[in-house]
């Protein structure tokens, strides 16, 4: 098995951040505070943060946000709860939060909640339960959840659970690894995993594993990168990850490297991306990978930034 | 459930690139401008396992949500581009016919053949429309009995077919079936999906 | 050829649009591709030509309302179209402003900057299909013009950027806005969602188990009338045969089933439980997939389809305490029927459970979900058993609970004895080695 290419990856994602100069890199740039939050999870994972200006970063980030308190996925973007979300998670990141006016990020987000507990992406209001977690994801982070109907919030994500324990984007949506992870997550932090069949759920994460050690996110469907981080921390969520091939997940992992330039793609041999670097690199995290820091599967973040943010409150 | 291409091809023992005898395909299931570059692709594709399947074997080529699968008699083979859910036995039954339907045809003229041959095979389009449906393959494997005998090669990616030190992405660049097209096509298809980042 | 201006290339793409408003299909291709391309249709494209000079030729290519970009100009055209995106954005805003404020709207300037605001982002967004804020920017015009027209084009367009990528999760999004918009003063509303299942059923041929195109195709659903739902059932049955891996196409026959079943209980007069067409439709689907199974050797949709039509069967035909108008013959009926059904699907786990000795399909797998679905039969069944007093049956979250007769309950405890654990456990362990870790817990665990 091959080891993890960690001095590649740093270079790798420090090189995307700086390209701006061919289609491939601008058409990407109305989710750029989104790669950013993935780039730079993935740097801190890794143990190299310090390889950016963090003060360039932080104004940049600041500059993405909008009166209204939500923030834009780039300058001049329209603001949307993705990259909210992502702002604040750059920021703690950081340990910068405190530049944030917390009050007018929380009203963005509250603001957003309908009567039924569900939440929609921005002003335009398309609901989905992704909007859902990152709105308690969010308003955890800053210490804000008394601003939303928690109560509502999370009965709306079980009218979203299937038969097959599994969870999907609205009710009645079909199941999907990513959706669960968000409903998953969503409950975690609320403490109301009670509301999950663990043994059933556990059991459909499970059947994702392929032959070749990969996660699928859905039944029939190819092994990707990603679901390494969107099934796997499901899985430690809810305390099934040993049912899984761990051994033979890392090795699909580490197969999906680029061992000359770095960065990890979504299978074996295919192009690498931001993206997948992150959900490799923090798939691995979750695996114990020796050398790297340890990521908190709910907030998506390394665990140490977690407890700067959010012990302090704890009772 | 889908049969892209049928094709058969001559193999030469000397190990020279195969000649194809006859190529029916359908590519209206992808883009108009893709449409090119993917029967390029079965050009390319096809010749490479055709090369590689020795006399009197079959084989199943992995490549994505494709497989391709070969059956080589005695120097005359057939090929299948299906998708990876169309039975296998079926694909196979399939093959058997269209070197059956094509000796009855052409007898042993292919033998000769030195070239590419673009002229239509109007069976090989009447099969392509017809076998979609699986079902329709079964019925012809009910009277074939000497499909049992051989044992299938699976292969779980092109690469696995090729030699020892051979990579489909340099076979690519250097191809002569490819247009410049294809080549960004076959680059752009290893491009990872963005809908991964669903947050 | 000198590289082109970047404004001159953006006007010429505009024009191209604004010229031909059936365009049906985009793509952007290799420069060297135009020269085949005039070869497949014979003489070289002559309509451009008359709207710029011919060094465009090379650059862009339409014919048939298909539309292709070089692939060559891709970077500096985005940075153009960009660039007057957000300028047309900020006058717009600036001038909706200034409108609130005199309260006068339709002036001929706003008339123009809606306009130019349209045409920019719609250049935009054939370069860059998730640009979410181009995409707002439209519907900011649309909602304000309220034109149905302007709505009807906007389902057009949508569909013109997913022919060429079929997974933008903002043209799906931006269409169900649209309907939402029209659907209250829209007289073809039926005819609507035909065309959009149409489309989904297209896309779908073209990129397989599309996750944003059957959530389009779901959402639909609650739309539609109840022919239309039942007219969908029959229509996706020969396309969902035909790709049996595609678990979204199966996820919507379950989501039209609901629907006919919640329409059923809701009619006032019925015994809705006991519907005897939806009990045909349960059972014409139940013999539908298992000659599917057996002919798909290991294809996990179609099991997982089975689950969910044994779920249905037990919760909407084994039961009946809740009515007891129903005769007890009646009743007795379906404590028949469902030691029937068990009895059925023992013999379909005993027959895909035999290995024969064949390379031609997986059947280590299809032994897999055979046994897995044993698993998940038995789980259903001692769910009902142990709560069929105050049954908190949670499978489906939006239909009233049952509960269970108790005249079952007896039967159901011999079948649930049929199911033998240690063999399923020595199974699957046997047949897919690989998932052992959960074959140590699963089983136990469920029954």
């Amino acid at each position: 098995m091959g080891e993890l290419q960690v001095e590649k990856h740093v270079k790798y994602i420090l090189a995307v951040e700086k390209r701006k100069d061919n289609f491939e890199s601008v058409v990407m740039e109305h989710l750029r505070l989104n790669g950013a939050y993935w780039g730079l999870t993935t740097l801190d994972i890794l143990g190299k943060l310090d390889a950016v200006d963090q003060d360039e970063v932080i104004s940049w980030v600041m500059q993405c946000q909008h009166e209204d308190g939500g923030f834009g996925g780039n300058i001049g973007h329209d603001p949307h709860m993705l990259y909210t979300l992502s702002a604040i998670q750059v920021l703690a990141l950081f340990d910068k939060l405190h530049v944030l006016d917390v009050d007018k990020v929380s009203s963005y987000i509250a603001g957003l909640q309908n009567e039924d507990g569900s939440f929609p992406g921005d002003m335009w209001g398309e609901v989905d339960t992704r909007f859902s977690y990152i709105a308690i994801c969010s308003l955890a982070l800053l210490r804000q959840l008394n601003k939303i109907d928690v109560g509502k919030a999370v009965k709306y994500i079980v009218s979203c659970k299937n038969v097959d324990g599994g969870f999907g984007c609205t009710p009645g949506a079909e199941s999907h690894a990513g959706q669960i992870f968000c409903c998953v997550g969503a409950l975690a932090i609320t403490g109301s995993l009670h509301h999950v069949d663990k043994d059933l759920l556990g059991w459909w994460l499970c059947e994702r594993q392929v032959k070749s050690g990969g996660l699928n996110g859905r039944p029939e469907k190819l092994p990707d990168v990603c679901y390494s981080w969107w099934v796997l921390s499901s899985l430690i969520m809810i305390d099934r990850v040993h049912w899984i091939d761990k051994e033979k997940l890392a090795k699909f992992i580490l197969d999906c490297q680029d061992t000359e330039n770095g960065g990890i793609s979504d299978r074996p041999d295919d192009a690498v991306d931001v993206f997948h670097t992150y959900f490799g690199v923090a798939g691995l995290s979750l695996l114990e990978y020796s050398g790297l820091k340890p990521i908190d599967p709910a907030y998506a973040l390394p665990v140490s930034v977690v407890n700067k943010v959010i012990l302090p409150c704890r009772p | 459930m889908k049969i892209t291409a049928l094709m058969v091809l001559k193999c030469n023992p000397e190990g020279s690139d195969p000649v194809i005898l006859a190529n029916a395909s359908d590519v209206n299931h992808f883009g108009y401008f893709q449409r090119s570059s993917v029967k390029e692709f079965i050009v390319f594709v096809g010749r490479t396992v055709a090369k590689r399947n020795p006399p009197g074997q079959r084989q199943s080529v992995q490549h994505e949500e494709y497989k391709v699968h070969s059956y080589n008699r005695n120097g005359l083979c057939a090929l299948g581009f299906m998708d990876d859910h169309y039975p296998v036995r079926s694909a196979f039954s399939l093959l058997n016919q269209v070197l059956d339907e094509y000796l009855k045809n052409f007898g042993e003229s292919w033998k000769t053949v030195q070239s590419d041959n673009a002229q239509p095979w109007p069976y090989l389009n009447e099969a392509l429309a017809k076998f979609q449906d699986p079902a329709e393959a079964d019925k012809l494997f009910k009277i074939q009995r000497e499909l049992d005998e051989t044992k299938i090669i699976l292969h779980k990616t092109i690469d696995s077919v090729l030699e020892r030190g051979e990579k489909l992405d340099s076979l690519v660049e250097k191809s002569s079936d490819l247009s410049a097209a294809s080549q960004m096509f076959y680059k752009q298809a290893k491009k990872t999906n963005s809908c991964c980042t669903i947050l | 050829m000198d590289e082109p201006d970047p404004l001159e290339l953006l006007n010429h793409l505009e024009g191209i649009l604004e010229s031909d408003p059936l365009i049906d299909e985009i793509g952007f291709i290799h420069p060297s591709q135009f020269v085949l391309l005039n070869e497949d249709v014979g003489t070289p494209s002559t309509s451009v030509d008359s709207v710029q000079t011919t060094n465009f030729r090379t650059l862009f290519w339409i014919r048939d309302h298909k539309l292709g970009i070089s692939t060559k100009v891709l970077f500096p055209l985005y940075v153009a179209a960009k660039n007057a995106f957000v300028e047309a954005y900020k006058n717009y805003k600036l001038l909706q402003r200034d409108d609130k404020h005199a309260s006068m709207c339709c002036s001929s300037s706003s008339l123009s900057l809606e306009s130019e605001l349209m045409k920019h982002s719609r250049a935009l967004l054939i370069l860059s299909c998730d640009f979410g804020t181009a995409w707002n920017s439209r519907k900011l015009v649309l909602s304000k013009k309220q034109s149905l027209s302007m709505f009807m084009n906007e389902l057009i367009f949508s569909s013109v950027i997913l022919s060429h990528s079929p997974k933008s999760e903002q043209a799906w999004s931006q269409r169900r806005w649209v309907i939402k918009m029209i659907a209250g003063n829209c007289s073809n509303l039926q005819e609507i969602m035909e065309r959009e299942s149409e489309l989904v059923k297209k896309l779908a041929e073209r990129s397989k188990m599309n996750y944003r195109a059957w959530y389009h195709r779901c959402w639909l659903v609650s739309y539609m009338s109840v022919e239309q739902v039942l007219q969908e059932f029959n229509k996706s049955r020969e396309w969902a045969g035909l790709h049996v891996a595609d678990n979204s196409c199966f996820h919507y026959r379950e989501r039209l089933m609901l629907r006919l079943f919640e329409e059923s209980e809701h009619s006032q007069d019925q015994d809705a439980s006991f519907d005897p067409e939806l009990h045909k439709l349960l059972k014409d689907e139940f013999n539908w997939v298992e000659k599917l199974i057996k002919r798909y050797v290991g294809r996990e949709a179609l099991w997982l389809h089975r689950r969910f039509l044994l779920t249905c069967w037990i919760r909407y035909f084994a039961c009946g305490d809740h009515d007891r108008s129903l005769a007890s013959n009646q009743r007795n009926i379906r404590a028949v029927d469902i030691d029937m059904l068990i009895d059925n699907e023992l013999e379909l786990f005993r027959s895909c459970t035999i290995l024969p000795d064949s390379d031609f399909e997986d059947y280590q797998a299809q032994a897999t979900f055979a046994a897995t679905y044993m698993v998940w039969l038995k789980r259903v069944l001692c769910f009902i058993y142990f709560f069929n007093l105050a049954v908190s049956f949670e499978l489906f979250t939006q239909l009233i609970l049952y509960v269970l007769n108790q005249q079952l309950a007896g039967a159901l405890a011999i079948d649930i004895q049929k199911v033998e654990t240690s063999r399923v456990k020595s199974l699957l362990t046997n047949v897919c080695p690989e998932k052992s870790l959960l074959w140590n817990y699963l089983p136990e665990l469920c029954m």
